[in-house]
């Protein structure tokens, strides 16, 4: 392979930053990147930009870390990890998305389906994430009768 | 997770979507419009993949995905329309090429667009069932391109031109070829077969309808055969060059139905060198490649099989009722073999062993040997002249060869029995001659016949072989005890017969000398000594006997002569003349028995030793014998009127056919009788159908034959007949 060992990534905010290869192919995007580097080269090898800001930076200490630990230790260093406010979560979830790290979004979509549950009603699941109501009354109502037996 | 915290963040996320606006949309779009053009005029280096990526990634993000998919749409279809143009002004020879330039192109800018284009094609796609862009990519190129009105019906004639030259002998490009059809596999199976596969299918057709035409006018099978195998070839190599394997079958078929199955019934039926003249001729192969070609095709080794049959038949019989041949029974066995053997040659190196050919061949033989009557009997003469002479100083090995082949014809035969009475014949004269070659040989055969039939069939045989033995120490016993009395009187050598074993003679009337009556007495009187309740006649009509003569001018000479020719001689030692009447009335030796001994003493040139007037050759009653002073022979032992098994005359025929039928009621009866006491009741045809199974090891009842027998049992009431069905029988215990 033509890469060294670390790559460089510069994220959107200009932050440099020295990735393991084998960490950095973790994200989808970067992979495929990184192939098309050897057979067409339009893409300079080591300016990568990336968009996201600091969420970058905590994308790649998660995925560093993950490589390190074991099983057992992993678990309680996630729930650190993810204990962050919903801001940092959107980004980190945005920036999952963008890079296809697998693990790194299952980890995301749990948080936000244990914030999910946590809630009570419809109410503060709208409250919580900022979603619009935008059903009409009468839609409302009949989706309330068909579904009734949930006891929303 | 605490309520608090939101507020703050439900702000931000509407910010986020409000905005993006439609401008936003089309700016973005025009950025990726622009890299598509880029790509497709290969300029795609100065390009970013990272931005493209990012920005189709956003357009999808925020809802856009439509506009975007509908976009590459439009955009690639333009570009495909401009390269379709090119294909098109190319002229000639060239027109395959730049298709292939341009696919390649097409392909490359594809796959960099699919890249940037990842994340629609992983999300929006499937969302909406849309086609994937690699997939979208194929089929525009296909619709765009290929199926364009002018390239289309082009592209076909060129490849198909391109076939008809290399079949004529011409060079092609293959490497061109390859890429084109794999071009059209990869654009879908459908559009392989439809676009070319179909059309070259035709051709093919057309193609080699003509030429299987034009080879069958003016070549022969041979030479048309050495055709057809290299074209068949060509084709395989043609597909494993530059067409999908899945081809192969089909064009096969094609040239087997044009070259082979049209023409199937002529090549095998031509003149001068068809199947027939193949197999005569020994043409290997010529017949390996028939049967290679002819497996190909449906009911071509039928065709064959079934010709090669009916030519074995014709052959079979035409030497059976040949009547030069059946003169000669050893030759003709010999040649039945020899026509086996070549044919076996044939389908071992021809026909690869083939199981239904080697089937046939038996079948075919079966049939004509049956067809002459004579078969078991000739078969049987040809055993015995080997055992006589023929096998004299063969190797072991060789001997079991022959015999091999031997039981093979034997096989072949419906009525064993018969062959069985004649064999016990043709032995029992090799044993009491001693004229056999090889014992081992003899027994070796036994055992065949016993593995074959079964104890049954070989015991009586195997008796033979015993009273010889038996006989041989009773002998020496004899010697033993009487060796003194003896003395210098004639020397006397018995073989003891039982009488079921040995084929049944019939009993005649001889007058012994007085110089033998003595010494067989002694010996009669020695074996009853030893073996109370038993029964000695001799048989004077198997006997020989040695003589030693002196003729006028002092030459002696010994005599092996047979036992009623030694009484005839003998008398002479009294009387130098005599007539017929005299000697018949003297020795009782019956009439043609009689004619024939003295026919060998006095016609015979080279052994008349007596002299016969008048010189006819047919010996008359108003004969008269003189013994012969003037008898010369070059040799010392001189023997007369050993008659080898011969075959037999036609009343002999009638004799031996009318015993073997008596011989086969019983067996028959038996037969019935086993049947029925296991099934008790059966209708008539069952018992037919049951009494030929059980029998035709030795042989075909006739089912005249077995309803007399039937009957004749159910008048000694060991059946009866249903009161009420008339063809039932019923088992009376």
């Amino acid at each position: 392979m033509l890469l060294s060992k670390n790559s460089a990534l510069e994220s959107k905010d200009n932050e440099i930053f020295e990735v393991e290869e084998s960490i950095a192919i973790q994200s989808e995007l970067i992979k495929t990147m990184t192939t098309m580097v050897n057979s067409k080269a339009y893409v300079n090898e080591r300016n990568q930009m990336v968009p996201e800001a600091r969420c970058r930076k905590q994308a790649n200490y998660h995925v560093e870390q993950n490589n390190k630990i074991v099983d057992e230790e992993l678990s309680d260093w996630e729930s650190k990890f993810f204990e962050v406010d919903m801001d940092d979560l959107h980004e980190l979830f945005m920036a999952a998305n963008y890079l296809e790290i697998e693990s790194l979004l299952n980890g995301v979509t749990k948080r936000v389906g244990d914030f999910i549950k946590a809630c009570k009603n419809v109410e503060v699941i709208r409250q919580t994430f900022g979603i619009n109501n935008d059903f009409a009354a009468q839609q409302e109502e009949e989706i309330r009768k068909l579904n009734s037996w949930n006891h929303i | 997770m605490s309520a608090q915290k939101k507020k703050a963040f439900q702000i931000e996320a509407f910010k986020h979507r409000v905005v993006v606006d439609p401008k936003y949309a089309e700016k973005t779009w025009k950025i990726l419009e622009h890299a598509i053009h880029e790509i497709y005029n290969h300029n795609a280096s100065g390009l970013s993949f990272e931005e493209l990526y990012r920005n189709a990634y956003n357009m999808v993000l925020h809802k856009f995905g439509e506009k975007l998919y509908s976009g590459l749409v439009t955009t690639m279809t333009s570009h495909l329309k401009e390269i379709s143009n090119s294909i098109e002004a190319a002229q000639g020879g060239l027109f395959l090429d730049e298709l292939n330039r341009k696919w390649a192109e097409h392909n490359k800018a594809l796959q960099m667009i699919r890249d940037i284009l990842m994340y629609m094609d992983r999300t929006f796609i499937p969302n909406t069932h849309k086609t994937p862009v690699h997939e979208l990519g194929l089929n525009l190129w296909r619709d765009v391109v290929i199926h364009s009105h002018a390239i289309q019906s082009r592209l076909q004639a060129i490849l198909l031109e391109n076939v008809r030259r290399e079949r004529s002998g011409e060079v092609i490009d293959r490497g061109l070829m390859r890429s084109i059809t794999k071009m059209l596999m990869d654009l879908g199976p459908s559009v392989y077969q439809d676009d070319f596969e179909k059309h070259f299918l035709e051709v093919s057709a057309d193609f080699y309808r003509l030429e299987s035409q034009e080879f069958i006018e003016s070549c022969d099978c041979g030479e048309y055969l050495k055709k057809a195998e290299r074209r068949l070839n060509e084709e395989i190599e043609r597909v494993s060059h530059y067409l999908d394997t899945r081809s192969e079958v089909k064009i096969t078929n094609v040239v087997e139905t044009e070259m082979i199955e049209s023409h199937m019934h002529r090549l095998v039926h031509m003149e001068n060198s068809g199947l027939i003249n193949m197999i005569v001729d020994e043409k290997f192969e010529d017949l390996g490649r028939m049967y290679c070609l002819f497996r190909r095709v449906s009911n071509g080794l039928v065709l064959i099989r079934d010709v090669m049959t009916s030519f074995i038949r014709d052959t079979g019989k035409q030497l059976l009722t040949d009547p030069e041949r059946l003169k000669d029974p050893v030759d003709f066995v010999q040649h039945l073999l020899d026509l086996k053997d070549k044919y076996d040659k044939i389908i071992t190196s021809a026909f690869r062993n083939d199981k239904t050919f080697q089937n046939a061949l038996n079948s075919s033989f079966e049939y004509f040997i049956n067809l002459n009557s004579r078969s078991p009997e000739f078969i049987s003469l040809f055993v015995d002249d080997k055992l006589r002479k023929g096998l004299r100083g063969v190797t072991e090995e060789d001997v079991e060869l022959v015999l091999d082949k031997v039981m093979m014809l034997f096989r072949y035969l419906q009525e064993k029995d018969v062959f069985e009475k004649y064999y016990k014949q043709h032995l029992a004269k090799r044993l009491l001659s001693g004229k056999s070659v090889s014992d081992d040989a003899e027994r070796s055969l036994i055992v065949k016949l016993k593995t074959e039939c079964g104890y049954q069939f070989t015991s009586k045989l195997e008796g033979m072989f015993t009273d010889m033995k038996t006989s041989q120490d009773t002998m020496q016993g004899f010697h033993a005890s009487h060796g003194s009395d003896i003395g210098d009187g004639p020397m006397l050598s018995v073989q003891v017969l039982t009488t079921g074993s040995w084929p049944t003679q019939p009993i005649t009337t001889c007058n012994l000398p007085a110089e033998i009556l003595g010494i067989c007495e002694k010996f009669r009187n020695y074996y009853l000594g030893t073996h109370t309740g038993r029964r000695l006649s001799w048989q004077t009509n198997m006997g020989t006997a040695d003589l030693k003569a002196t003729f006028g001018k002092g030459q002696k000479h010994e005599l092996n002569v047979s036992t009623y020719q030694m009484c005839v001689l003998m008398l002479f030692n009294d009387a130098d003349r005599l007539s017929y009447k005299e000697i018949e009335q003297v020795t009782e030796i019956p009439t043609s028995d009689l004619k024939r001994c003295l026919q060998s003493l006095a016609c015979v040139k080279g052994k008349n030793v007596l002299r016969k007037e008048p010189m006819s050759k047919d010996i008359a009653d108003t004969d008269t014998f003189l013994f012969n002073d003037k008898y010369t022979s070059k040799f010392f032992k001189v023997k007369i009127g050993t008659v080898a098994a011969q075959r037999e005359s036609e009343p002999e025929n009638q004799e031996t056919r009318q015993r073997v039928e008596e011989d086969r009621k019983p067996q028959i009866e038996a037969a019935i009788v086993r049947i029925m006491k296991a099934r008790r009741v059966l209708d008539h045809n069952n018992i037919v159908a049951e009494v030929t199974k059980q029998l035709q090891s030795r042989f075909l009842p006739n089912p005249v034959v077995i309803k007399k027998r039937i009957e004749s049992l159910i008048e000694r009431e060991f059946l009866e007949r249903d009161k009420g069905d008339r063809k039932l029988y019923r088992y009376l215990a």
